[in-house]
């Protein structure tokens, strides 16, 4: 029994190949896309948290002035198994930042590509990235405060697996910020920072924090580097499912139709079946092997071409982070549940499709079936405007609704495309929108610069150089056990878009941040143990902080000071800026760096959005050939008796193009809301504590968008036309197929 | 003991003023070994009766016995099984799977019930297409296609062949090789047949004429000297 079935069952396949093709296609893709992203969330995930591990990642860092007595404290602290000090500097020549960083032995321990770890006050370490963007090898001389480093190794590091400047330059640009890792002779006297390792509560670093007299204690997962590792983990995987999920139900639809119509053309042959003493069973497995079969072999090439392009995503993806050793890895797991969804998902709508012919009996389904009744469609009722219509765009009219299923494939085919597209495109724009809005509208000064703290009544000499400046407090607050930056400003402050009156009794908040907290204007808000009140709501795209005025931190912050240690500065000469920080000694970020960071974070995205826009593409061009193949081949016997009656081509082709315009003018306004839709639901994935995505699509997107639908369904059309031209008609019309 | 034993079969098909009454009331014995033809006009309920002694569909009403065995209360899975073990179908177009050669289409039937290619192999013989074993029925004529359907039917040794109208597509000659394989299978292997057609001429070949008429039997009568498929014209 097997043997002849399955001869017949692959016999029967050549009857559906160019939509078993197109199938398998999509399964390819749509495997091969999340196979692809998958794989690198799973390698990204196991190769830094292996660097975090080996190299010490250090679980807790106190940020202060601290003397050995203080590490002495810290290290003989039960549940800490190693602690160190050190200093980190950050140097600045010209554009270029470098940063100083003492080594530590067992401890945020650089990873060596090359070369040995300094061993005197003569050597450094650099970090390969930023080695590679200047050019800077093995043996080379680099100059750091009139000393000359010798370059003895490029490294990685477990702190910078993200080139994490501060926290509004998240993805610093390589060739602008480099760190260096130094001797600790290399500094004074003292520590800056105390590293530790071991498992320790937060509540309990923190009381110890308070007992050295830390500044700062954050632990290892409060880490800008490892907050943006796991939001780029979430980002990835977020994408690795939302394309899959639209190929699957692309699938679902073509398989559904392809079977209906199978079946629809085969009633007959089904009733021998049964007369021959077929069983459900039997039956089932002639027409889901055709499904499953080809979901096995697209599954298996989409896990197959998923492997030939980890290995360049992850190239393109080094640009965004760097983790050594990360390259293509085999998931045998991840491998084989796909390949299981793949046939699950293929069988299981072929089984749908199917069910409907168990139940009639053999005699029944081998009856001749009486022709369909007609049915007036709805436009037909408007008989002044029927009347006036040519009958071939009647015909056009009524053909493109008569079977629902293939009409409703075409639509899905169609929209589904036109989704991706505009979901891509529109990802494009958000992210311009996002960056515009932000440095456009929302940021009204140059530069920030960064002082120690002074009180409000002191003028710090750099002000004497700024035509324009306001000066704030930047104040850690923790807030639901994480830390933000809390702005306390003048009552005259307008170097960003807020409503600065409103901090003058209360905190004004970010939308990000009060939906993540549940709170809106006039509730209230616990800052540690104080508990503040929501004087308002707004907008911020970008290093999300929370705004306060000075009269409002001193009535409810205890130990609040009048200081301050950041002055907004407009209409700045940046290159004085340059100048004045070596001289003066402070640190600043104009906005261009900022916009240049932010430009850095996008565009590692591109990577992907170029892969989803090829994927849909592919998807749209996939759909419509089979949908359209199908369709074709249901209506060849109507084209052929058209032909056999004197219907020119011309005017087979004219109604044929009519439908597709019908299904396009359906199927576009459709696919544009749903890609609105889907980038909604993306770029919730895209925001996070430091960054939130503004979903936004540009008019041109939407143009482009359908354009390249139009274009790919007159493409199909185009295929459509060559096959009805070759319509031999004293064939056809020996065989009825519809 | 009757091969089949039919008790008030009825059969209709739609409802209200589209009601169909196929078969009435049909009361009727059909003895074990006999070539027997069911004569009758377009319409008069032939197909529908034989469909029901296949198990091809359900009566509406009544009671068909085969043997004492009530095949009307079998269920679905049952019916599956009789008609895969018990009957050999050949129908009007041929029915033969397009995708499977000749040999193939009759494996399909043989491997189903146990049987070897062997078996499959032996009846194409029997019908006379041992050449042709290898062809796909779109190679084929009509008359080889339908022998094809007879060897798919007797391959399986069957108790009983159905065949609905076989000669209905077929011109003379190729009509009068098909009723000459059919009356060689019975009389060789002792095979039941029952043999649909509306052709007068025909039913001068069998042992028992049924003639049905609007879904009643009008009569039952045995041929005294059935006639050899040679000596019939139509």
């Amino acid at each position: 029994m097997n043997k002849s079935i399955f001869r017949l069952i692959f016999r029967k396949m050549r009857h559906n190949l160019p939509q078993l093709i197109g199938m398998t296609l999509l399964v390819i893709v749509g495997a091969a896309f999340f196979v692809t992203l998958y794989t690198i969330y799973l390698s990204y995930d196991r190769q830094a948290n292996h660097l975090f591990e080996t190299q010490g990642y250090a679980d807790v860092t106190y940020y202060g002035s601290f003397d050995s007595d203080d590490l002495a404290v810290v290290a003989q602290k039960e549940g800490i198994r190693q602690a160190r000090g050190r200093n980190v500097r950050d140097i600045r020549d010209g554009d270029i930042t470098l940063r100083a960083v003492g080594l530590t032995d067992d401890i945020n321990t650089p990873y060596l590509y090359e070369g040995v770890l300094p061993e005197d006050s003569t050597q450094c370490a650099l970090l390969s990235k930023h080695a590679r963007a200047r050019g800077i090898g093995l043996g080379d001389i680099l100059r750091l405060e009139g000393r000359r480093l010798k370059v003895c190794g490029l490294v990685a590091s477990p702190e910078y697996v993200y080139m994490v400047q501060n926290e509004r330059a998240m993805m610093a640009q390589p060739e602008r910020f480099g760190v260096v890792f130094v001797n600790e002779s290399f500094f004074e006297e003292g520590y800056g920072e105390i590293v530790a390792l071991g498992d320790i509560g937060k509540d309990v670093a923190e009381d110890l924090g308070v007992t050295i007299g830390a500044v700062k204690t954050v632990m290892q997962s409060d880490q800008l580097n490892k907050v943006l590792f796991r939001e780029d983990l979430k980002q990835i995987r977020t994408f690795a499912y939302v394309f899959p999920l639209i190929f699957a139900l692309l699938i679902i639809m073509i398989v559904y139709v392809m079977i209906k119509r199978t079946i629809s053309m085969e009633g007959r042959q089904i009733g021998v079946y049964k007369a021959l003493g077929v069983t459900d069973a039997r039956l089932l497995l002639i027409y889901i092997t055709q499904s499953a079969f080809m979901a096995i072999v697209g599954g298996i090439l989409g896990c197959v071409v998923a492997s030939l392009l980890c290995d360049t995503i992850i190239g393109f993806f080094s640009s965004m982070f760097e983790v050594p050793g990360l390259a293509f890895t085999f998931y045998p797991t991840l491998w084989g549940s796909v390949i299981l969804v793949c046939i699950l998902i293929c069988s299981f709508t072929a089984i749908i499709s199917v069910r409907g012919v168990f139940m009639p009996m053999p005699a029944e389904l081998m009856r001749s079936r009486m022709p369909s009744g007609g049915k007036q469609i709805l436009m037909e009722r408007a008989t002044f405007l029927w009347r006036r219509i040519s009958f071939n765009t009647r015909y056009a009219l009524k053909s493109t609704l008569r079977n629902k299923g293939r009409f409703v494939a075409v639509l899905l085919g169609m929209c589904g495309s036109c989704a991706l597209l505009t979901f891509a495109l529109g990802f494009f724009n958000s992210a311009e929108y996002t960056q515009n809005s932000y440095f456009d509208d929302f940021v009204h000064y140059d530069a920030l610069i960064e002082l120690s703290p002074m009180p409000l009544e002191m003028e710090h000499p750099v002000e004497q150089h700024l035509d324009e400046s306001s000066r704030a407090l930047v104040l850690p607050a923790v807030i639901r056990e994480k830390e933000y930056p809390l702005f306390v400003v003048q009552d005259s402050f307008d170097m960003l878009q807020i409503d600065t009156w409103r901090t003058k009794d209360g905190l004004i908040i970010t939308e990000y941040l009060a939906q993540q907290w549940k709170v809106s204007e006039g509730d209230s808000l616990m800052i540690g143990d104080t508990e503040v009140r929501v004087s308002g709501v707004f907008k911020q795209s970008f290093g999300l902080s929370l705004y306060t005025s000075y009269d409002y931190a001193s009535e409810v912050l205890s130990d609040f000071k009048p200081f301050y240690n950041v002055i907004f500065a407009r209409d700045t000469d940046v290159g004085e800026l340059k100048t004045l920080s070596r001289e003066q000694g402070f640190e600043y970020a104009t906005q261009e760096d900022d916009k240049r960071s932010f430009a850095s974070v996008m565009e590692s995205l591109n990577t992907l959005i170029w892969f989803m826009l090829a994927c849909a593409v592919i998807l749209g061009l996939t759909v419509l050939y089979t949908v359209g193949l199908m369709n074709l081949s249901a209506r060849e016997y109507e084209y052929m008796f058209m032909g056999v009656m004197g219907y020119p081509i011309k005017s087979i082709m004219s109604a044929h193009i009519k439908e597709t315009v019908m299904q396009l003018v359906l199927a576009l306004p459709a696919g544009f809301v749903l890609g609105y839709g889907i980038l909604n639901v993306v770029k919730t994935a895209f925001s996070g504590d430091s960054f939130v995505l503004s979903a936004a699509i540009y008019p041109e997107s939407y143009v482009y968008a359908g354009i390249i639908v139009i274009v790919m369904a007159g493409l199909i059309a185009l295929v459509s036309r060559f096959r009805i031209v070759r319509l031999d008609i004293v064939e056809g019309l020996k065989v009825r197929s519809e | 003991m009757n091969l089949y034993t039919l008790k008030a079969l009825s059969k209709n098909y739609g409802e209200g003023d589209s009601l169909v009454r196929a078969l009435r009331d049909v009361y009727l014995e059909i003895p074990h070994g006999r070539f027997a033809v069911v004569l009758g006009a377009s319409g008069s309920g032939k197909s529908t009766l034989l469909n029901m002694l296949g198990c091809m569909d359900r009566p509406t009403a009544g009671q068909i016995l085969f043997g004492d065995a009530d095949i009307t209360a079998y269920s679905k899975r049952e019916m599956t099984q009789f008609r895969k073990t018990t009957i050999g179908f050949v129908f009007q177009s041929y029915n033969l799977l397009p995708d499977l050669n000749a040999l193939e289409n009759v494996e399909f039937s043989t491997e189903m019930v146990g049987l070897s290619p062997a078996d499959a192999e032996r009846a194409l013989v029997q019908v006379g297409l041992s050449d042709r074993i290898k062809h796909f029925p779109g190679q084929l004529s009509g008359g080889e296609q339908q022998r094809v359907s007879i060897a798919r039917a007797i391959a399986k040794q069957p108790k009983v062949l159905l065949c609905d109208e076989p000669t209905g597509a077929l011109d003379f000659e190729t009509g009068i090789m098909v009723l000459e394989v059919l009356k060689q299978i019975h009389r060789e292997q002792g095979t039941s047949i029952l043999f649909i057609t509306h052709s007068q001429e025909i039913a001068k070949i069998a042992d028992i004429v049924i003639r049905l008429r609007s879904g009643e039997i009008m009569s039952v009568t045995e041929n005294e000297r059935p006639l050899e498929p040679r000596e019939v014209e139509w």
